[in-house]
C-alpha cells in the first residue's frame, strides 16, 4: 500500500530541554486505508505524534511527510493549507466555535478554503445527516450534548474530504454510551477507506476498531 | 514581604505584555495631559505673566533727541509718578537691505544690557551684543527678513552702520526697537533722509492702573522736559490689548484640545485597566480559593496596575515636559511674547495625581465587580469559552459574500458590547481630533489668505511722502503712472485714507476710499456685497457692533465738516487696527482725496520681490510692502505645528485604545484563532480576521468622530471669530469638509482601527495551536 505518512528519526523537545523528548527517534511508516491506533501512558507522546503528522507542531529535529508533503519544507501558511486540504482533525474536547452553529462550524474549513457558501453548506448539510444529527444543523454548540458535539466535530473534520483524519482522544470526554457510537462512526469511515490515525488510552475500544496499533512509550515506538 | 506585595510583583513579572501596555499607555496619557496642562496654564494671562516675569514697563516715552538732552531725559526717573525707570537709550533710525535687495527703515536702539529694573529683554535665541559689529534682532524682524544668529544684516546704501552680525534674537513687550547694538555703534549723526535721532525711556509707575494713571505720569513728564521733547508714548495697557487680541484668538482651541486630550486620557486608561481587570477574572476566583480576601484581591489588582502606571507617569512627566518645549516656544511666538516658563509643577502633579487616581479608581470599580462573585464562579467565568450562542450580526454576516476571514471578523466585531463601545469611543477621539485638526488647519489657512489677501494683491505701493512731513517724491499721476507702466501689473487701485465722525462710534471711525474697482481686492463677506456705487460702503463686524447698525442700514456723518450718508451694504472679515473702520469709493466722499497707497495685483508668473524692488527707485519716495510678509503666516504656521503635535499625540492615544481592547480580545478569543487555524486557517487570514473585526468599529467610530469633530470645528472657529476677534465668520470658513476629505476622515477611522488592531493581530497569527489547545 502507499505510504500516506512517513515519519523519519522524528525527534521533539519542549523548551530546549533535550534530555526530556517527547519524542525520540520516532519513524513510522502509515499507508493509506489504515485505521492507525496510538497508544500509550499519559505523557507518552501520543498528542505530540498526532500534532507532527497534523502538522499543529514542527519537530525539532527528522522529516514529517503526509500525503506527499514534506512538512518541514511548508511555511506556516503552507502548513495551514496543508491542514484544510489534507488533514481533519477531531479533539477530545471538541474544540468547536461556540458562537456558530453546527452547521456553521463543519461549513469553516471548506469556506476557508474558498469553496462557495452553497457548495459548503451542502457538504456540511450531507455529512451531519450521515451522522445522524442533521436536525441539529442550527444548534449551538453550547446547547448539544457530547456525544452531538463530537459528531459536529468529525464532520468538520471531513468536510473537505480529507486523505488522513486524526482524532485525539475522541472519546475522553464522552461517556461509554456516547464514546461508542463516536469510535463505530470513525471505524464506518475506515471500512469506507477513510485512513484515521487515534489517539486512545482505551484499550478494548482500539482493540475492536483499529487495524493497527502503535504504542508509544516515553516517546518512543516499542 | 507580605504576601500581596509578593503575589504583585510576581503578577508584575508574569503579565509581561499587559504591564508594558499597561505603563505605555499612561506614559502617553502623562505626556498628553503634561502638554495639555502646560499649555493651558500657559494661555491662562500670558501677557501679565510675562509682563511681571520681565518687569515689563508701564510707559516708554520717546523723545527727540534735537530738543532734549540726554541728562534732561534721565532725570525725569526723580519724577513722584515714577517708581522706578530704564534708559536712556538713544534710537537711530537705519535702512537695512532686506530680502531681493529691497530697502527698509528700522529703529536701532543702543542698549549695553538687556537686563535693568524695567523692561529687560528676553534672548529667545544666541547672545545679547558684547561688541560693536554685532546686532540682537526683534524676533518680529527676524520673522519678517528671516534671519537667523550667524546671519548678517545688511546696511542700506544709505545707511550710517555697517552691515552687523546677527548675534542674537530678543522679544521686548512694547518696545518697538527693531534691533539692538551696543551703544557706541550708533554714530552721533543720522542720515540727512531720515527722522532725527530719539532716546527711548522706560518707566514703571507708581499708579498705573488706569489710562488716566498712564496720562498723569505723560504730562508730567512732557512738562519735566522742553516743549516738543515728547516724540510718542505707548502704554503696557495698549499693548496688553494687542497682545491680548493675539492670544484670545488661539485660546478657545488650545482649551478645547486640551480638554480634549485630558478627558481622552481618562477614557483610554478606564478602557485598559477596566479590561485588563477584568480579563483576570479566573485569577481573582483561584486567588479567593486560595485564601485571599476581597481586599488583598483588590490591593493585589491594583498594585499589578499602578506599579507600570506609576512608572509610565515617572518618564512621561519629563518626557511630556521635554516635548512641551517646542509647543510653548511656538505658542509663545505666536502669542508675540516671550517664553516665561517651561514647566508647571503645580497643575503637573495634579494631573499626575488624577492620572493615578483613574488607574486606581478604575481597577477597585473593575475588581470589586469580579471581587464580588464567588470563587467557583469567577474561575468558571475567567475560564470557560464564553457565549452560547451566535449572534445575529454572526449570522448576518456569515452570508455576506465575502472570504469566510473576514465575515468571521465581522460578525465577532460586537461580540463583546461594552468593549466595542470602548473601542469605537478610541476611534471617535482619534477621528473627531483628525476632523477637527484637518478642518481647524483648513479654516485658518483661508482665515491666513483672507487676511494677508495675497492671492489677490501681491503688493502694497506706498507713497512716503503722503500724510509726512516729508517732502518729494512721486506725484500722484506719476506714482500711478509708474504702476500702470510696470510690465507685470495686472491691475491696481489706489487709496486714500480719511477720518469720519459716525454717530454712535464714539470716536472718528478710518474710513478706506478706493479710487477705482476694487470689488477684486479680495476681502471676504460674511453677508452682504462689496460697494458697487457712490454713497456705498462695507465694514468689518466691529463696526456693526460699535454702532448697533445692520446691513442694509444708512448711516449719516460729517467729514471734515461736509455731511456724508453711506449705505452699508456688506459685512467684512477684516481684521486691521481696532476693526472699526469702513471702505468705500473715492465718490463716496465729497472734497479730493488724496492717494496713499497702491494696491496692486501681479500679473501671473511675475516676481513679486524684483517687481517691488524696481519700483522702489531712490529718491522717488515709494516704497513696497508684500502682502505674503503680512506676518499673519508666521502666528497661523505656529497655530498649526501645535494642532499638528497635539493631533498627533491624540491620534496616538487613540490607536493605543484600540490596541489595548484588540489584545484584551484576541487574548480571549485565543482558542477560537487556534481551533481556526487547526482547521486551515492561515496566518494572513488571521489577521485579515482581527482588522475586519475592528474596520466595522472604525467605521462606526469614523460616524460619530466625523461629526464631532466637524461640530467642535465649527464651535471652536466661530468662538476664535465672535468671541476673540469680534469678528462674525464668513460661511466660506466653515465650509472646508469637501466629499475627498470626509472620505479621506472616515479612511481615518479604519486607519486608527487597523493600526491599533495590527499588532495584535499578528501576534495572535503567529500563536501556536497546541500550546493555546493544550492550556484549554
Amino acid at each position: 500500500m502507499t505510504p500516506l505518512i512517513e515519519l523519519r528519526d522524528v525527534r521533539k523537545v519542549y523548551n530546549g530541554h533535550q534530555e526530556l523528548a517527547a519524542l525520540d527517534s520516532v519513524s513510522l511508516v502509515i499507508p493509506a486505508g489504515q485505521a492507525a491506533c496510538v497508544m500509550g501512558p499519559s505523557g507518552s507522546g501520543k498528542s505530540t505524534l498526532l500534532n507532527v503528522i497534523g502538522g499543529l507542531d514542527r519537530p525539532s529535529s527528522g522529516t514529517v511527510c503526509v500525503a506527499g508533503h514534506d512538512l518541514g519544507r511548508l511555511s506556516e501558511a503552507g502548513l495551514a493549507r496543508f491542514r484544510r486540504a489534507q488533514v481533519g482533525i477531531v479533539f477530545q474536547f471538541f474544540n468547536l466555535l461556540n458562537n456558530l452553529s453546527a452547521i456553521d462550524n463543519v461549513m469553516v474549513p471548506a469556506q476557508l478554503s474558498g469553496v462557495k457558501r452553497s457548495e459548503a453548506r451542502r457538504r456540511a448539510h450531507d455529512l451531519l445527516e450521515r451522522l445522524g444529527i442533521a436536525p441539529l444543523s442550527n444548534q449551538y454548540p453550547m446547547r448539544m450534548s457530547g456525544g452531538e458535539r463530537q459528531r459536529v466535530a468529525i464532520a468538520r473534520a471531513l468536510v473537505n474530504n480529507p486523505a488522513l483524519l486524526l482524532a485525539d482522544e475522541p472519546t475522553g470526554a464522552l461517556d461509554s454510551h456516547n464514546g461508542e457510537e463516536v469510535m463505530q462512526i470513525l471505524a464506518a469511515l475506515n471500512h469506507a477507506g477513510q485512513t484515521i490515525v487515534l489517539v486512545t488510552h482505551d484499550e478494548r475500544l482500539a482493540e475492536a476498531n483499529a487495524t493497527r496499533i502503535i504504542r508509544l512509550v516515553d516517546g518512543a515506538v516499542q | 514581604m507580605s504576601t500581596v506585595l509578593r503575589k504583585t510583583l510576581a503578577d508584575v513579572r508574569r503579565h509581561k505584555l499587559q504591564t508594558t501596555i499597561v505603563g505605555f499607555v499612561v506614559f502617553l496619557s502623562c505626556v498628553t495631559a503634561t502638554l495639555a496642562l502646560t499649555l493651558l496654564v500657559e494661555t491662562d494671562a500670558p501677557f501679565d505673566r510675562a509682563f511681571e516675569a520681565t518687569q515689563g514697563a508701564h510707559l516708554y516715552v520717546t523723545f527727540d533727541a534735537t530738543n532734549v538732552s540726554e541728562a534732561q531725559v534721565r532725570a525725569t526717573a526723580g519724577l513722584p509718578e515714577i517708581s522706578a525707570s530704564n534708559g536712556p537709550w538713544r534710537v537711530l533710525p537705519a535702512s537695512i537691505t532686506i530680502s531681493g535687495g529691497r530697502v527698509r527703515v528700522i529703529p536701532v536702539e543702543g542698549r549695553q544690557r538687556p537686563d535693568g529694573p524695567v523692561a529687560r529683554l528676553s534672548l529667545d535665541s544666541g547672545r545679547w551684543v558684547q561688541r560693536d559689529g554685532e546686532v540682537v534682532l526683534s524676533r518680529q524682524l527676524a520673522d519678517e527678513t528671516g534671519l537667523r544668529v550667524g546671519d548678517t544684516l545688511q546696511a542700506g546704501s544709505d545707511s550710517t552702520l555697517p552691515s552687523l552680525a546677527v548675534v542674537g534674537i530678543a522679544v521686548a513687550l512694547g518696545n518697538d526697537a527693531a534691533a539692538w547694538v551696543e551703544p557706541s555703534q550708533l554714530p552721533a549723526t543720522v542720515s540727512p533722509n531720515l527722522p532725527p535721532a530719539q532716546y527711548l525711556m522706560a518707566y514703571r509707575l507708581k499708579h498705573a492702573s488706569t489710562a488716566a494713571d498712564i496720562a498723569a505720569a505723560v504730562t508730567a513728564i512732557s512738562a519735566s522736559v522742553p516743549t516738543d521733547a515728547v516724540a510718542d508714548t505707548s502704554n503696557y495697557l495698549d499693548a496688553k490689548l494687542n497682545a491680548d487680541r493675539t492670544t484670545a484668538v488661539m485660546i478657545p482651541f488650545l482649551l478645547a484640545f486640551s480638554a480634549f486630550a485630558l478627558l481622552a486620557s481618562a477614557l483610554i486608561i478606564a478602557n485598559l485597566v477596566g479590561g485588563a481587570v477584568i480579563a483576570g477574572t479566573r485569577e481573582i476566583g483561584i486567588m479567593k480559593s486560595v485564601g485571599f480576601t476581597p481586599a488583598q484581591v483588590v490591593a493585589t489588582f491594583a498594585g499589578r496596575m499602578l506599579i507600570p502606571a506609576g512608572a509610565g507617569c515617572l518618564v512621561g512627566l519629563p518626557a511630556g515636559v521635554v516635548l512641551s518645549q517646542p509647543f510653548l516656544d511656538d505658542t509663545a511666538h505666536a502669542f508675540g511674547l516671550p517664553r516665561t516658563f517651561g514647566f508647571a509643577p503645580g497643575p503637573d502633579a495634579l494631573g499626575l495625581g488624577a492620572i493615578l487616581l483613574v488607574v486606581v479608581a478604575t481597577t477597585i470599580l473593575a475588581s470589586l465587580r469580579a471581587g464580588r462573585q464567588s470563587a467557583a464562579s469567577a474561575i468558571a467565568s475567567g475560564s470557560s469559552p464564553t457565549g452560547d450562542s451566535g449572534s445575529s450580526q454572526a449570522r448576518l454576516t456569515g452570508a455576506m459574500p465575502l472570504p469566510r476571514s473576514l465575515t468571521l471578523g465581522l460578525g465577532d466585531s460586537m461580540a463583546k458590547p461594552a468593549r466595542s463601545a470602548m473601542t469605537i469611543l478610541a476611534v471617535v477621539i482619534g477621528v473627531a481630533t483628525v476632523t477637527f485638526a484637518a478642518g481647524l488647519h483648513l479654516s485658518l489657512g483661508l482665515v491666513a489668505s483672507a487676511l494677508t489677501r495675497d492671492q489677490q494683491v501681491q503688493v502694497q505701493v506706498y507713497r512716503e511722502s503722503v500724510g509726512k512731513d516729508a517732502s518729494g517724491g512721486l506725484t500722484e499721476e506719476q506714482a500711478t503712472a509708474l504702476i500702470a507702466g510696470m510690465p507685470g501689473t495686472a491691475r491696481y487701485v489706489g487709496v486714500g485714507h480719511a477720518d469720519l465722525d459716525v454717530a454712535g462710534a464714539g470716536e472718528k471711525v478710518p474710513v478706506f476710499a478706493y479710487s477705482g474697482d476694487s470689488s477684486w481686492i479680495g476681502y471676504v463677506l460674511i453677508r452682504g456685497r462689496w460697494f458697487g456705487a457712490p454713497g456705498e460702503a462695507v465694514a468689518p463686524t466691529a463696526f456693526f457692533i460699535r454702532t448697533g447698525h445692520h446691513v442694509g442700514d444708512t448711516i449719516a456723518g460729517s467729514f471734515y465738516g461736509q455731511p456724508v450718508t453711506l449705505r452699508l451694504v456688506g459685512e467684512i472679515f477684516d481684521q486691521q487696527g481696532d476693526d472699526v473702520l469702513l471702505r468705500t469709493s473715492f465718490d463716496s466722499l465729497p472734497g479730493q482725496l488724496t492717494v496713499w497707497n497702491y494696491e496692486v495685483q501681479l500679473r501671473p508668473g511675475t516676481d513679486v520681490v524684483a517687481y517691488a524692488r524696481s519700483i522702489e527707485a531712490p529718491g522717488n519716495g515709494i516704497s513696497t510692502r508684500l502682502n505674503r510678509e503680512n506676518g499673519v503666516d508666521t502666528a497661523f504656521l505656529l497655530i498649526n505645528s501645535v494642532l499638528a503635535g497635539l493631533a498627533l499625540v491624540l491620534g496616538l492615544i487613540a490607536v493605543s485604545g484600540v490596541f489595548n481592547t484588540v489584545v484584551l480580545n484576541t487574548r480571549e478569543k485565543a482558542r477560537d484563532f487556534a481551533i481556526l487555524k487547526a482547521v486551515g486557517m492561515t496566518p494572513r487570514q488571521v489577521v485579515s480576521m482581527v482588522l475586519a473585526s475592528v474596520a466595522m468599529l472604525g467605521i462606526l467610530g469614523a460616524a460619530v468622530g466625523i461629526p464631532s469633530g466637524i461640530a467642535l470645528h465649527r464651535y471652536i472657529v466661530t468662538v476664535m471669530g465672535q468671541i476673540a476677534t469680534s469678528t462674525g465668520v464668513p460661511d466660506v470658513f466653515f465650509h472646508v469638509f469637501d466629499g475627498s476629505l470626509l472620505a479621506s476622515l472616515a479612511a481615518a477611522g479604519i486607519v486608527i482601527a487597523m493600526l491599533g488592531a495590527l499588532l495584535p493581530a499578528q501576534w495572535a497569527a503567529r500563536s501556536r495551536i497546541t500550546e493555546v489547545l493544550q492550556a484549554e
